[in-house]
């Protein structure tokens, strides 16, 4: 971040809000006892709220309908994008001045950060969260988390005894040709700035250079369809699918086994809230809403890993849970991630394509 | 009419415009909304691809940067070169695949031609990204393909899609429905006396073919060539889902991820390859220009009877009806069945007794229980139907002045084409940032989406309106002409009808291609103006592949019905053609 940029972003946190009752700064902290009748009362006037931003709609659905059920005067509008397009409407509507988003789910939290798009808020539903879980500065909040395994193979093609173990086991000449992965900010980008996070540069760059060497078909399908492919027989191995994708396609009768590494990478879809805002009370009902169990237990029934610790993955996911499996969880910070981006990606590009 | 007499009004239509200094006000004014509508999004992307941007992605210094990074890019030769070889090849088998179906059904009596177009119609209504999905499924390692040679002829993985070979065949066939419905409208008003008098004199059927159709085709083929060759230039789908596994880096691979991997999105980067792009397509079209310059060498509906007539091709008729046969298989039969194929597996497989075993219909039962497609349906609708109808009468206007060349109205092809080479990502970008900025409330309004969908679509309906007029002679006009008509009388009562049919097949491309378009609509869509394109871009994001394909089924089934409807009502009224 450069100093300008910090210049920006300071002003715009400490500018002053409208000179109505209260600002969304204010509405976002509030921690009176009577926090939840001051944002019901809020919410009664404004009416709706504008949430933005990645997460599937087929599961948003139920969700949306609970939260109407609980509060039946807000309608939730919603627009479905996903991170980077949630991002680029944000900005623009920051730039023009008319801000219209209210919540957002996305994970360029450090781009939002730093255009100063978005406000650090507080949920009393986090205190159930383990520390480890949550963003210490408040931004965001996790909706789910992401488990990676390190490969996932077709058990028709790859026996048990054949299958990789390990990192290393990746560069073995035998699977050359034979391995994809799903060539996006979340597949081969996220896994090697993984690597670079855990490994330290030096050896994370010395293993990529080998495994670049194996020729991995990189794909730009979403990384379920790129597990698919794998299930389907045209790829034998994917590296670092997401455990949600390896458990549903299992449960379908999929032919698949996955290698979780230890420490596996965890990171989770986070939901933040706009700095400006137009229904700030309305959003905070919204965050609480979908942190907290209910909407949690229907992420769960969705396949997802739920981000509140009292709701565990479901029983068809328990097995490729790495908790379950007594694995360690490596926590990837979104903030980190976003700022290791940039040289990540060089790497990659001179390494992969 | 004689020579010298035609030729001296195309070169003179001005003497009888009237205006200032010998601008028709038509042109003035047309020119003039052309300039409203597109300066802003080329400022936008000229000025992104000359500037740093702040975190919040306003402008923050002056640079060259992206350019000298863009040439200095030690794989832009390599990258450049590919791509053209992609952009030709495409363009190669889209025009052949499309012009042996456009000559068989408008010049010959072969048996089930009557159908061709309808089925060129309802490949249309595919969602994109399905289609080229469909592909590599289809032509994949263990797609149906390959296990059909493995079981005949033992040959294990035979056809490999991830090649500079997939990728030209997969983007050809893409556009042969487009090729198809463009050189239609070439063939069918064809004057066969040419035909006639070149068989008299005893020419065989391919030198006719070859000698005159072909050479009567010829303005009509340069710009479908110009209009697929950019297309692919710039095409994300199959170079991200075919290129990008086979390890071919196209000029694309590094906007792609400038625009959808980098965040966030690397504009400067993409506006410097816009410009290029924008000076590259310049030439292309200054070059077509000149191509079309004697464009009244073409012009085949005349005054006299005008409908072509058709070749007898004997027993040959047959083979014709088998090649119509089969490329139907390949264009639509192939692609739609093994969609229909995922649509009914839980997750993809290939064939198998095993996989015959777990089909269900339950991707289909989520569908409609979820509202996705009812609550968007009306909007989807509105959105097509507008866009399409902006984009048909503007299109037959532009092309009206400019093949008749009004003084000026070159410009009018030149604005109408530019959005071709926006990278529809940018589009979005540039008029996302316009609609917030503008004085009344436009953003996330339907309005704005028809807005930016006509923009995309323009270049598209240019290219039909386009073809379509330069076929129809100037002495039906100079009739009306000294008769007394005005500009407008003319091109409502002869030009507008006489273009009809060529205007029909533009509105059902641009209908079938806006309702189904993604990437751009959903920067812009608002809350109440979801499109089924959201839905579409739901299922593939998240990656049901199933799902997606049940969709896609659906969706072009629908759409078929639509088509035909509109089909048989233009038909009934006698303006569709036959």
């Amino acid at each position: 971040m450069n100093i300008r940029s910090i210049g920006l972003w300071a002003g715009l946190v400490v500018a002053p809000g409208p000179a109505l009752a209260a600002t969304v700064e204010e509405i976002a902290r509030l921690a009176s006892p009577d926090r939840q009748k001051v944002l019901e009362d809020g919410a009664r006037k404004e009416g709706e709220l504008l949430w933005v931003g990645s997460f599937n709609e087929e599961n948003a659905k139920p969700i949306l309908e609970g939260f109407a059920k609980r509060y039946p005067f807000l309608k939730v509008n919603r627009v479905r994008t996903d991170s980077t397009k949630a991002l680029q409407r944000v900005l623009a509507e920051l730039r023009a001045r008319q801000s219209r988003t209210d919540l957002i789910t996305s994970n360029a939290v450090v781009e939002l950060r730093e255009a100063g798009a978005v406000q650090a808020f507080r949920s009393p539903v986090l205190d159930q969260f383990a520390p480890e879980d949550r963003d210490p500065d408040g931004y965001a909040a996790p909706l789910y988390f992401v488990n990676y395994g390190l490969a996932a193979y077709n058990t028709n093609q790859v026996k048990p005894a054949d299958a990789p173990k390990s990192y290393d086991d990746l560069l073995d000449p035998k699977w050359r040709g034979q391995m994809t992965f799903a060539s996006s900010a979340s597949g081969a980008l996220f896994f090697a700035s993984f690597l670079r996070m855990s490994w330290g540069d030096q050896k994370a760059v010395d293993f990529l250079e080998k495994l670049s060497k194996q020729k991995v078909v990189g794909r730009t399908e979403s990384a379920r369809t790129v597990l698919g492919m794998v299930a389907s027989g045209e790829h034998k191995i994917m590296i670092n699918p997401f455990l949600t994708h390896v458990g549903e396609l299992v449960r379908k009768g999929a032919p698949l086994e996955v290698l979780i590494a230890n420490p596996a990478p965890v990171s989770s879809t986070p939901v933040l809230l706009a700095k400006s805002a137009p229904h700030p009370h309305a959003a905070m009902l919204l965050i609480d809403y979908l942190l907290d169990r209910e909407a949690q237990g229907m992420l769960r029934d969705a396949g997802y890993f739920p981000a509140n610790p009292n709701v565990p993955p479901s029983d068809d996911l328990k097995p490729f849970s790495p908790k379950e499996r007594g694995i360690a969880k490596y926590i990837v910070d979104d903030t980190k991630l976003g700022q290791m981006m940039p040289e990540t990606t060089a790497i990659f590009q001179k390494l992969f394509e | 009419m004689t020579e010298t007499s035609f030729h001296a009004h195309i070169r003179k239509p001005a003497s009888n415009a009237g205006g200032f200094f010998g601008y028709s006000p038509v042109v003035i004014v047309l020119v003039g909304l052309m300039l409203c509508v597109m300066l802003p999004p080329i400022i936008f992307l000229v000025m992104s691809s000359l500037h740093t941007t702040n975190p919040d992605g306003s402008f923050r210094d002056f640079t060259f940067r992206f350019y000298t990074d863009l040439v200095a890019n030690p794989r832009f030769g390599r990258n450049l070169w590919n791509t053209s070889i992609y952009a030709v090849g495409a363009a190669i088998v889209a025009i052949s695949l499309g012009a042996l179906q456009a000559w068989i059904v408008e010049r010959t009596d072969t048996p089930l031609r009557q159908y061709v177009f309808l089925i060129s119609i309802i490949s249309l209504g595919i969602p994109s990204v399905l289609y080229t999905a469909a592909f590599v499924l289809l032509l994949g390692k263990t797609g149906p393909v390959n296990q059909i040679i493995e079981a005949l002829f033992g040959i294990q993985q035979a056809v490999n899609v991830y090649s500079m070979w997939g990728m030209i065949i997969v983007e050809g066939i893409d556009f042969a429905p487009l090729a198809f419905l463009l050189l239609a409208a070439v063939f069918r008003s064809m004057d066969a006396s040419f035909e006639e008098a070149a068989t008299m004199s005893g020419a065989s059927g391919w030198q006719t073919f070859r000698r005159v159709t072909f050479m009567l085709a010829i303005p009509g083929v340069s710009a479908l060539f110009i209009l697929i060759f950019i297309r692919a230039f710039e095409s994300f789908e199959t170079p991200a889902l075919v290129g990008r596994p086979a390890g071919i880096p196209l000029l694309t691979t590094d906007i792609y991820r400038a625009t959808q991997v980098d965040s966030p999105p690397n504009y400067g980067q993409a506006g410097a390859y816009s410009v290029a792009l924008l000076l590259i397509v310049a030439v292309l079209l200054a070059f077509y220009n000149r191509l079309s310059r004697h464009a009244g060498r073409f012009q085949t509906i005349t005054g006299k009877g005008y409908r072509p007539r058709l070749m007898h091709l004997g027993k040959w008729r047959y083979l014709a009806s088998a090649v119509l046969v089969l490329l139907f298989f390949i264009i639509v039969v192939a692609p739609i069945a093994i969609v229909i194929w995922a649509s009914l597996l839980p997750f993809y497989q290939p064939f198998s007794m095993r996989a015959f075993g777990m089909l269900t219909v339950a991707n289909f039962r989520g569908l409609f229980s979820a509202d996705l497609l009812r609550d968007a349906l009306v909007n989807t609708m509105i959105l097509g139907i507008g866009t399409a109808t902006v984009v048909s009468i503007m299109t037959a206007l532009f092309a009206w002045l400019s093949v008749r060349r009004y003084k000026g109205a070159w410009m009018l092809d030149q604005l109408a084409t530019a959005p071709l080479i926006f990278p529809s990502i940018v589009l979005g970008v540039a008029l996302l940032q316009i609609f917030l900025a503008a004085p009344f409330a436009i953003y996330g309004a339907m309005s704005s989406l028809i807005y930016a969908s006509s923009m995309r679509y323009l270049p598209y309906g240019m290219r039909y309106s386009y073809a379509g007029m330069l076929q129809i002679h100037t002495d039906l006009e100079e009739a009306a002409s000294v008769s007394g008509a005005g500009k407008l009388a003319i091109f409502r009562r002869i030009v507008a009808p006489l273009l009809a049919p060529a205007l029909i097949t533009c509105w059902l491309y641009v209908f079938l291609s806006a309702t189904k378009a993604v990437s751009m609509l959903i920067l812009l869509a608002g809350p109440d103006t979801r499109v089924v394109a959201v839905t579409i871009f739901d299922l593939w994001a998240d990656g049901s592949l199933p799902k997606l394909a049940a969709m896609g089924v659906t969706w072009t089934l629908f759409m078929a019905c639509i088509s035909g409807v509109f089909y048989s009502v233009a038909r009934r009224y006698g303006v569709a053609a036959r």
